[in-house]
């Protein structure tokens, strides 16, 4: 069987000996292995191998794109011949100069781990037991709604017309608990925690059960409050539901070069308060988003996006930063080789505060402390509105009672540049390390 | 080339070497899809491409195992069965459930979507023409509009189904689709219309419901909303129009039926034969409706799919099983064991999901509001199994004495499903049923919808 390499290196060949200016092949072979938990029990252990190809043929500035999940000659030579077809199919890009041409990568460490790849189904049996067994040991009205843990072995290759040819493997291990928990005949609403790491031995898969557990408990017994206008401390997971994407749509180079970001233009200027800085990394040992290079085959780096509160840089894939005659910032991002590659944050992370989350709601005398958000984000205009779980109420100090049926609504941009104070600890959820923040003049919306 | 009789000659073999299971089944899933985006005028993307492989999932002494692979061969399907026994066996004495499964009788059928113009030879050039002349029709409508993205789909599925107890089902399902999303700009302020069409149909859907139509429904809001206000924050009477119905349908009632979120102790366990509702309400999941999304005549276990009826007159008539549910319960299966691709086992999922329609003129749903608002156009949401909803809505129109006034920007509505439905005093006789995606562990196609109702309901704005 040819190696990865060598596909890869195919496919760029054959494309190109079919009339394309340029190509590009993106090469993944991947085993999963999965156990999933249901009904408050262990549901399933499954073994997923997966291998597929994406193929972009560019021709006369025009590209198209095709993918298969086989490696097999017939279907690489399909998928090529499908990409140049619609590469000529596809109108003019007039902007656009040429792929990425090879670069020095950096060296990136923490992105493999013998112990993950060799894992056996027994193995992750044992670590969702962990997890689930931390459900019952923290509270035991909680019970587990639904879980995952996942161990990922990957491999991935890229080549292009241009003389890349780069690949790297890597591991991950990643998982989820729901809980709900029941008291007197009533259940709370859903409440879920993660983890996810790139070494076996910092992955925790108590500290998800636990914190699953604890949630659902917090959010029992709610009760209702009245409408005002506060203060709102959100916890990690609303602050990457909520504020994240609204920064990820205002500094992805495509939605600036359209105008279709309010921080077009902007670069220098200060953007929100001047307690925040963020910073787009994505070589950072151990990230989740850790690689040596992006999905176009470009180095990763470090781009200072937010330094106390003014607007450094833009994030940029190799089409969009041609267009400005600069250098990408590595930031090509691609789910799978079934998708094109798109620009998306690497590891982003922010500044880290000085106060815990209890101190922070020490300084509160009215107002929420939001553990998960579910609401609706418009990341152009930067409104939010959304019903809050797994949420309590604040008063004087002290943090009361869970609430129920309550909305939270605003503008992020509006919010980001009031009195803004970050939290710590910072936490790693996926590629973004946030920490809690606290936002003042939130709507808080309720039916009484 | 992809040949489906080698597909089911290599199926055929599988089972007769005979397996070291209780039960065994195997799928094979061959998802095709062709896209064309295209932003701005400019086409983001023409893509087309495959997915395909095998799964096998086995039960031993009452433990669930499950394996993929995309490598297509005799051997990889053989491999894949080991791998599934072997895992089941890694989770015996861990698991306390064990699992027994419901009978069901066994099929040998066939089912293709029934089309006019199958998309197996479809034209790309005119799928990235069509998508360009809607692009400029867009463009047409106001100067305001800044932003604009147009999008076709079609995916095409083949999937085949073996169990070692003897069914063999192959159907292929094809659904097409479009969407429009169009953001209109005035100093400052930005609002974004979205509008779609698609269903379990050929090409023909895009003649019967043109992309063009759907286009112009959100160019036209978002030129509408760029200046407009938020509503007032609070709780209203208002009239939700029939995509929201959907989602209240799907994603507040819907999930609370699932036998496995019922067993978790959802909104609707122990209330089978119960008044839980409005009589004027009736909701149910049909895995059978015409052009449905969520449509197929047999789910990922091989049961036949039927028409479940959830919410009988405001009672609560049943639940949505699996096989291994329906067991536990002491209940038929329904045909809702489903699963997104070759890579999940099945889990319980809906299929198309809507209230009944009922016998409302729309305007007589408007006539007896004093004050409140018309909620049109859903844009996603979620729920929790307490029937406690948020979903966002893509416009408001003020009613006031009966007569529709100034439109506002979209908001989010929350709520109890239940004490909303609870509350709903008039349904309409108007009824759609939409395309959708629904998430639960992995992505599904489901159809939603339902007449406009009126009702009460938390509406967040700006407080």
């Amino acid at each position: 069987m040819s190696s990865t390499f060598e596909i890869a290196e195919k496919a760029v060949r054959i494309t190109c000996n079919m009339g394309a200016n340029e190509a590009e092949a993106y090469v993944e072979r991947r085993k999963v292995l999965e156990v999933f938990l249901e009904r408050n029990d262990f549901k399933t252990v499954r073994v997923k191998w997966h291998v597929g190809i994406g193929v972009r043929a560019v021709y006369s500035k025009r590209v198209g794109f095709s993918y298969a999940s086989s490696l097999t000659s017939s279907s690489v030579e399909e998928v090529c011949k499908a990409s140049f077809k619609n590469a000529k199919l596809s109108p003019e890009l007039k902007d656009w100069v040429s792929l990425p041409s090879p670069m020095p990568l950096p060296r990136v460490e923490g992105t493999f781990c013998n112990e993950i790849a060799n894992l056996s189904e027994f193995q992750l049996v044992d670590l969702a037991r962990r997890g689930y067994e931390a459900i019952f040991e923290a509270d035991k009205r909680a019970r587990c709604d639904d879980g995952k843990i996942s161990a990922i072995i990957e491999e991935t290759v890229i080549a292009n017309s241009n003389g890349i040819l780069v690949g790297e493997e890597g591991t991950a291990i990643s998982g989820y608990i729901v809980c709900v928990a029941s008291e007197a005949g009533k259940t709370s609403s859903f409440a879920s925690s993660s983890g996810n790491a790139r070494m076996l031995s910092q992955f925790k898969p108590e500290d998800i059960g636990r914190e699953a557990a604890l949630l659902a408990v917090r959010s029992l017994n709610p009760r209702k409050i009245g409408s005002f206008k506060g203060k709102v401390l959100l916890e990690w997971m609303p602050v990457t539901s909520i504020i994240l994407p609204v920064i990820g749509f205002s500094v992805n180079a495509d939605m600036v070069q359209r105008k279709s970001s309010l921080w077009t233009g902007k670069i220098g200027e200060r953007v929100c308060s001047s307690n925040i800085s963020i910073v787009d990394n994505g070589t950072i040992p151990g990230g989740m988003a850790t690689s040596r290079f992006d999905g176009e085959g470009v180095a990763r780096r470090i781009t200072p996006i937010i330094s106390n509160g003014v607007l450094e840089n833009y994030i940029y894939d190799s089409y969009t930063a041609f267009k400005e005659s600069k250098e990408s910032t590595g930031n090509a991002g691609r789910a799978s080789y079934a998708s094109m590659p798109s620009i998306s944050f690497s590891n982003v992370i922010f500044n880290e505060g000085l106060k815990s989350v209890d101190e922070l709601v020490s300084e509160v005398d009215k107002g929420l402390l939001v553990g998960r958000f579910s609401g609706n984000v418009e990341p152009a205009s930067g409104i939010f509105s959304g019903t809050v779980k797994q949420s309590v109420y604040i008063e004087n100090g002290e943090v009361k009672f869970a609430v129920e049926e309550v909305m939270i609504s605003g503008n992020v941009f509006q919010l980001l540049s009031g009195n803004v104070i970050l939290g710590k600890p910072r936490r790693m959820l996926g590629g973004a390390h946030v920490p809690p923040i606290l936002l003042e003049d939130v709507n808080v919306i309720s039916k009484t | 080339m992809f040949q489906l009789s080698d597909v089911l000659s290599i199926m055929d073999e599988a089972f007769k070497r005979g397996v070291e299971s209780d039960f065994t089944e195997i799928r094979f899933h061959r998802r095709r899809e062709l896209s064309v985006i295209v932003r701005n005028g400019e086409v983001e993307r023409v893509g087309e491409g495959f997915i395909s492989g095998f799964c096998a999932r086995s039960l031993v002494d009452g433990v669930w195992g499950f394996s993929s692979t995309t490598e297509i061969s005799s051997d990889s399907v053989k491999s894949i069965i080991e791998l599934s026994i072997k895992s089941a066996k890694a989770l015996l004495g861990r698991s306390v459930r064990r699992v027994k499964l419901k009978d069901r009788k066994t099929f040998r059928d066939t089912y293709v979507t029934p089309m006019k113009k199958d998309p197996l030879n479809v034209n790309v050039e005119d799928m990235v023409r069509e998508c360009l002349e809607v692009h400029k029709f867009v463009r047409s409508i106001s100067p305001l509009i800044t932003l604009d993205s147009i999008n076709m789909g079609i995916v095409d599925d083949y999937h085949v189904y073996s169990s070692s107890d003897g069914s063999f089902i192959i159907q292929r399902i094809v659904r097409c689709s479009g969407g429009c999303s169009v953001t209109a700009r005035e100093a400052g302020n930005i609002a974004t219309g979205y509008e779609s069409v698609g269903a379990q149909s050929g090409m023909e859907i895009f003649e019967e419901t043109p992309l063009i139509g759907a286009a112009e429904i959100a160019a036209k809001r978002a030129v509408r909303l760029v200046n407009a206000k938020l509503p007032k924050g609070g709780y209203h009477t208002v009239v939700l129009d029939k995509d929201i119905v959907g989602l209240l349908a799907h994603e507040a009632v819907g999930h609370t039926a699932e036998a496995d979120l019922v067993y978790s102790g959802s909104y609707l366990a122990g209330k089978i034969g119960v008044k839980i509702v409005s009589t004027l309400i009736t909701l149910v999941d049909d895995g059978r409706f015409e052009r449905g999304f969520g449509t197929m005549m047999y789910d990922d276990e091989g049961t036949p799919t039927q028409k479940t009826v959830i919410i009988d007159r405001g009672v609560c008539s049943g639940y949505l099983h699996s096989r291994e549910t329906a067991y536990e319960m002491g209940f038929e299966p329904t045909g809702n064991a489903r699963a997104w691709t070759f890579e999940y086992d099945p889990i319980i999922r809906m299929r198309n999901t809507y209230i009944e329609a009922g016998d409302h003129e729309f305007e007589e749903l408007l006539e007896d509001v004093d004050y409140g608002y018309l909620l049109i156009g859903g844009r996603g949401g979620q729920a929790d199994s307490t029937g406690e909803f948020m979903f966002g809505v893509q416009e408001a129109v003020e009613i006031k004495n009966g007569e529709l006034g100034e439109h506002y920007r979209g908001v989010t509505i929350s709520g109890n499903a239940f004490e909303v439905l609870g509350l709903v005093d008039a349904v309409g006789k108007d009824f759609t049923l939409r395309r959708g995606m629904c998430g639960k562990e992995q992505p599904n196609y489901v159809g939603m919808g339902g007449p406009s109702l009126r009702t009460k309901i938390i509406i967040g704005g700006r407080g």
